[in-house]
């Protein structure tokens, strides 16, 4: 693998948890024993960070099935982000359907800040 | 060629490209590993176990020591006041981060919610080219605080751990394909080509991510 740029390596990691594989199998593993890596404890960083991306598309793809925002919001990372952000800082004051369902909503750490980086 | 056909074989070549970083990203995240050529031979870099980690933690107290009786190494609150004399306020770079951080945050507010009443594709994307113009701000100013910094003891202890730990989680693919050690010694690793130590130090650093012990 060329050596990549921290941004686009977070850029691939979003695509891949956006995607439809994983998105399917974070959610089967919601009801069934599934493991998404080889290991299924100890987990490094970059898995953790992975994980919470599968969660924050979750999100954002259970509020379009529940038509409490447009599929516009997939567009880009901003635009996804700033959702989840607004969503965030908007419990309680306007209550979506995910909400009302306790479905989680946790914001992912905006990236890994990476100790070396391509030259 | 004409260049109707030029463009799509670039095309072509960029999409391989895509998928095999994302193809390569994948395996990197499933198996906590990565194998990568370098003159020649193959290296992997992996997770570094329990008592790696603890190994690296203990070389980076014996570092973190030594520089600070070293009077040519300073901790990061001395060289801030020195950079002060001179003119230099990292406190004010510090401050302008955390302006921007905030400025960005509530530019978010309002495009989540403009995305969030369905409003025109103009002023969503008017808030998303602001956000990107904040983004780069605040990378170039952290780069800024980073390189006045990178001297610090602190900085330099956190180097070093993160490349002991490339140098205790990287093998090297020997006889009958055995993975072994890559280097017999830290002065072996601190001699080698230094094209595969920073190969070897991102890639851990990528693994490892935040898993550094905090002194």
């Amino acid at each position: 693998m060329k050596l990549l740029e921290e941004k686009e390596l977070v850029s691939y990691m979003r695509k891949l948890a956006k995607g439809y594989k994983y998105q399917n199998l974070y959610n089967l593993s919601k009801e069934m024993k599934l493991r998404l890596f080889y290991n299924d404890r100890d987990f490094s960083e970059m898995q953790i960070q992975f994980l919470s991306w599968l969660n924050f598309y979750y999100a954002i793809k259970w509020d379009i099935d529940m038509g409490d925002i447009g599929e516009k919001v997939l567009e880009n990372f901003i635009y996804e982000e700033s959702y989840i952000y607004w969503k965030s800082k908007n419990k309680g004051k306007d209550k979506t359907k995910n909400e009302r369902t306790n479905k989680p909503n946790n914001e992912p750490k905006k990236s890994i800040q990476w100790i070396f980086k391509k030259e | 060629m004409t260049k109707k056909k030029k463009d799509g074989v670039e095309e072509v070549k960029k999409q391989m490209t895509d998928i095999m970083n994302s193809i390569e990203v994948e395996n990197l995240i499933n198996r906590n590993e990565v194998i990568f050529s370098f003159d020649g031979s193959q290296y992997k870099v992996r997770k570094p176990s329990f008592r790696e980690k603890q190994e690296a933690f203990q070389q980076k107290l014996k570092k973190y020591t030594s520089l600070l009786t070293d009077d040519s190494f300073m901790l990061e609150e001395a060289l801030i006041t020195i950079y002060k004399k001179k003119g230099i306020n990292i406190d004010a770079i510090t401050e302008k981060i955390q302006q921007t951080y905030t400025d960005k945050n509530n530019l978010m507010l309002k495009l989540g919610e403009a995305l969030k009443d369905s409003s025109s594709d103009k002023e969503t994307e008017t808030y998303k080219n602001e956000i990107e113009g904040l983004d780069d701000k605040m990378q170039l100013l952290t780069i800024e605080k980073t390189n006045l910094l990178g001297a610090s003891i602190e900085h330099q202890t956190m180097i070093f751990y993160f490349t002991y730990l490339a140098y205790v989680s990287t093998e090297k693919q020997g006889k009958k394909d055995k993975w072994e050690k890559a280097w017999k010694t830290f002065e072996e690793y601190e001699n080698s080509d230094s094209g595969l130590v920073d190969k070897a130090c991102y890639y851990t650093s990528l693994i490892a991510g935040h898993e550094e012990p905090v002194l």
